[in-house]
């Protein structure tokens, strides 16, 4: 941090994080809630950092599919932790930036003094999802609980019909203001772009052959906590040939449309943590600093009157960051580019490279440039990984503290790591590690 | 409703109301049992609808089966499904010769002059053409009209084929095209998967039922052993696929009907850029062997 006026601004040390593998819906975790899998990876993490017993400034986490049950959800998770019950908690949402955010939100508390650790974390089920009553049935129910007398009760349970019981309201996956599915959006959007389906099959195919070959290399051993029998994701296809992607029907728009289940994220469960810190925190309990949170920036955009692509927020996000930043596109050693769908990284790379939008959209004077494809995602992203909504953030920060702290660096130098991550909402969140 | 009105060349009819549809197909498979055979010349009519608006819901429904996006505006090829019922009127008049259903549509071009938006009113006028002897049978045009407000704001011909009746004269109309001398190099863009259903869907977005379209046992039932592509779905994607995400201020389209697509299908389009704002394309099959449309779009940025 370069501000002079605020002295007890700190650098926000990442010590480490945790994950569990991720499971595609229904499948290792349909059994799982998110209370489980949050606690799981939080103790996870306590765990590898000998935490136990410590009281923490906070811990933010969130999730975005969330039953009305877990309104503490984050709070839940601490008192079933071995951290001291003395640690605050809050929950926090915002789509699928909610991991990120957490991270920010921690990490600005550390920053300012307010605190000197925390722990940022997200979990999602798509398999242990909330499902309500029917619309109609509730208002009825509702109507009951507020009848005075047994008649009126009688009268207004009296309205129940067979049919409501299976017809009940389930979590969708759909954009309230414009009824799409965010598939549908991103249609849109790979089409507005011109992105072809043999390019979002490409980089569906090598995120999962950069994912399992860092497993291979057991790059996630430190960084991940086996769950119900799962010790990597088992989203990950190592054997997936082009072949197999250029076979899968579009599922958004079947007439005309070019995204798959192949290059799309499935819907997934799992869960994330990490753990930051200031310089004198983490040295006083001689624990590792794997890399630095320096800027942060969300961004929004207007899908409804402007009709901008729903997920084109972190191509507005980057540029805004990066010059409060003085830095250039060009200047990161690793992107990790959240693949929600392949098309929207592959729409947001075309965008910063061209003119007219950069000029008229992004407000910059010419092309915001190109990224050094070889460095991107390089340990696979969520097409691979698959991408549990809140969980994300969580994931995405971890594995890229750990990639630079890797880095050899030359003295002097800074190595530095870009994170951009879209919501729903047309929303996104992105930050830059550095070391 | 139908008002006759005087004409001095084509009779001009007023389609103030459209007949449901269901009565138009009811038409038109009677008409199959029509037995006609090489005709001298087409009832010469224009049929009107004075006051056609653009409507949004309906351009939605057929954008997206095209694949074009609310930044491409009115497609340019969406006015064709608007002046559809006044073709699919004219070819089943009690005066024309040969049954609606059986004809080959063998080509299609499309002048759009000028942007269309969406809420406007049109004018859009369609009458037959004259009659001219084909190698394989007989052939015809449809002109279709658009106005704005006077403007002439799009027009199209379609050209339809009666095979097997002996035309009158010389071949006019080849099945072949003479051969370009020095023809583009034409390089592959996408390939495009076309579910079974495809036809299904174009038909709700176009109003287009015509039974070869829909599923593989209407299809049989006149001879084909699947269900086939609607060729007018595949010019659209094709424009759709290539225009670039902007309302245009003008756009030619030309496109010529080659061997049919039997649904499901793989296919590929092929485009070569003659200029920056325009291409020829080809759509083949998945080995890029067999031609299924060839033509040229070009347009002018609004």
């Amino acid at each position: 941090m370069t501000t002079s006026a605020l002295p007890i601004v700190r650098r926000v040390a990442i010590v480490g994080s945790n994950r569990i593998p991720s499971a595609r819906s229904n499948t290792a975790y349909a059994a799982a809630s998110n209370q489980d899998m949050l606690t799981f990876a939080l103790q996870g993490l306590v765990d590898r950092y000998n935490l136990h017993g410590l009281r923490l400034g906070e811990v933010a986490a969130g999730a975005v599919v969330k039953h009305s049950r877990d309104f503490n959800l984050t709070r839940e998770a601490v008192l079933s932790t071995s951290l001291a019950k003395e640690t605050p908690a809050y929950d926090v949402s915002q789509a699928c930036g909610t991991g990120l955010e957490t991270v920010i939100l921690v990490a600005n508390k550390i920053a300012l003094g307010q605190i000197d650790a925390g722990i940022a974390g997200g979990v999602d089920t798509t398999s242990d999802a909330p499902i309500g009553v029917n619309e109609r049935m509730r208002k009825i129910l509702l109507e009951a609980n507020r009848s005075r007398s047994a008649a009126q009760r009688m009268s207004a349970l009296a309205k129940l019909r067979p049919g409501m019981l299976v017809k009940p309201a389930l979590p969708r996956n759909s954009e309230p203001r414009t009824g799409l599915s965010m598939g549908e959006h991103c249609e849109l959007m790979a089409k507005r772009w011109k992105i072809s389906r043999e390019a979002q099959d490409e980089l569906a195919l090598e995120s999962h052959r950069k994912l399992a070959v860092a497993y291979e290399r057991g790059f996630f051993n430190d960084l991940m906590t086996p769950y119900k029998g799962l010790s990597r994701d088992n989203i990950l296809r190592p054997d997936l040939t082009d072949e197999r992607l250029a076979a899968l029907k579009p599922v958004f728009d079947r007439d005309a449309g070019t995204l798959t289940a192949g290059n799309s994220t499935p819907l997934t469960d799992g869960a994330s943590a990490v753990l930051l810190a200031s310089d004198e925190w983490a040295a006083a309990r001689n624990l590792p600093v794997l890399a630095y949170l320096t800027y942060s920036e969300t961004a929004a955009v207007d899908f409804i009157d402007k009709k901008e692509g729903l997920l084109m927020a972190p191509a507005y996000a980057v540029p805004r960051m990066l010059e409060r930043a003085g830095l250039g596109l060009a200047d990161f050693r690793f992107y990790e580019i959240h693949e929600a769908f392949a098309a929207q990284v592959l729409c947001t790379l075309k965008a910063w490279e061209d003119d007219e939008y950069c000029r008229t959209q992004l407000g910059l004077d010419g092309p915001f440039g190109s990224i050094d494809r070889s460095r991107m995602n390089v340990n696979g992203g969520s097409l691979a990984a698959g991408h549990p909504f809140a969980a994300t953030g969580g994931r995405i920060v971890g594995a890229l503290a750990k990639m630079l702290s890797g880095e050899p660096g030359s003295p002097g130098a800074t190595t530095r790591g870009l994170i951009s991550i879209c919501a729903a909402g047309g929303q996104g969140v992105v930050a830059i590690l550095e070391r | 409703m139908m008002l006759a009105t005087g004409a001095q060349r084509a009779r001009t009819v007023i389609v103030a109301t459209l007949p449901p549809p269901a009565k138009l197909y009811g038409r038109a498979l009677q008409g199959i049992f029509k037995r006609g055979g090489a005709a001298a010349e087409l009832p010469s009519i224009r049929l009107v609808r004075p006051n056609v608006r653009l409507d949004p819901e309906q351009i939605g429904r057929y954008a997206r089966v095209c694949g074009f996006i609310p930044e491409h505006g009115v497609p340019s090829t969406f006015p064709h499904v608007m002046a559809f019922p006044l073709h699919l009127m004219l070819l089943t008049d009690p005066k024309f010769p040969w049954p609606a259903i059986g004809l080959v549509h063998i080509s299609n071009t499309v002048h759009m002059r000028n942007t269309l938006h969406s809420g406007q009113a049109l004018r859009i006028e369609v009458e037959s053409g004259t009659l001219v002897p084909h190698d394989k049978g007989q052939a015809f045009t449809l002109h279709t009209r658009i106005y704005r407000g006077g403007e002439a704001v799009w027009d199209a011909e379609s050209v339809y084929l009666k095979r097997g009746v002996a035309g009158h004269g010389g071949s006019v109309l080849a099945s072949d095209p003479p051969d370009i001398i020095e023809a583009p190099v034409l390089t592959r863009e996408a390939r495009w998967q076309l579910p079974a259903q495809l036809g299904r869907d174009y038909a709700k977005a176009s109003g287009d039922f015509n039974p070869i379209h829909l599923h593989a046992l209407t299809a049989k039932a006149f001879g084909f052993p699947r269900a086939i592509a609607h060729g007018m779905w595949t010019l659209g994607r094709t424009v759709a696929a290539i225009q670039p995400c902007k309302q245009l201020a003008s756009a030619n389209i030309n496109g010529e009907f080659e061997s049919p697509i039997f649904l499901p299908a793989e296919t590929t389009l092929w485009t070569h850029a003659s200029l920056t704002t325009a291409r020829d394309f080809e759509v083949r099959d998945l080995a890029g062997e067999r031609l299924h449309l060839r033509g040229r779009f070009d347009w002018e940025l609004s």
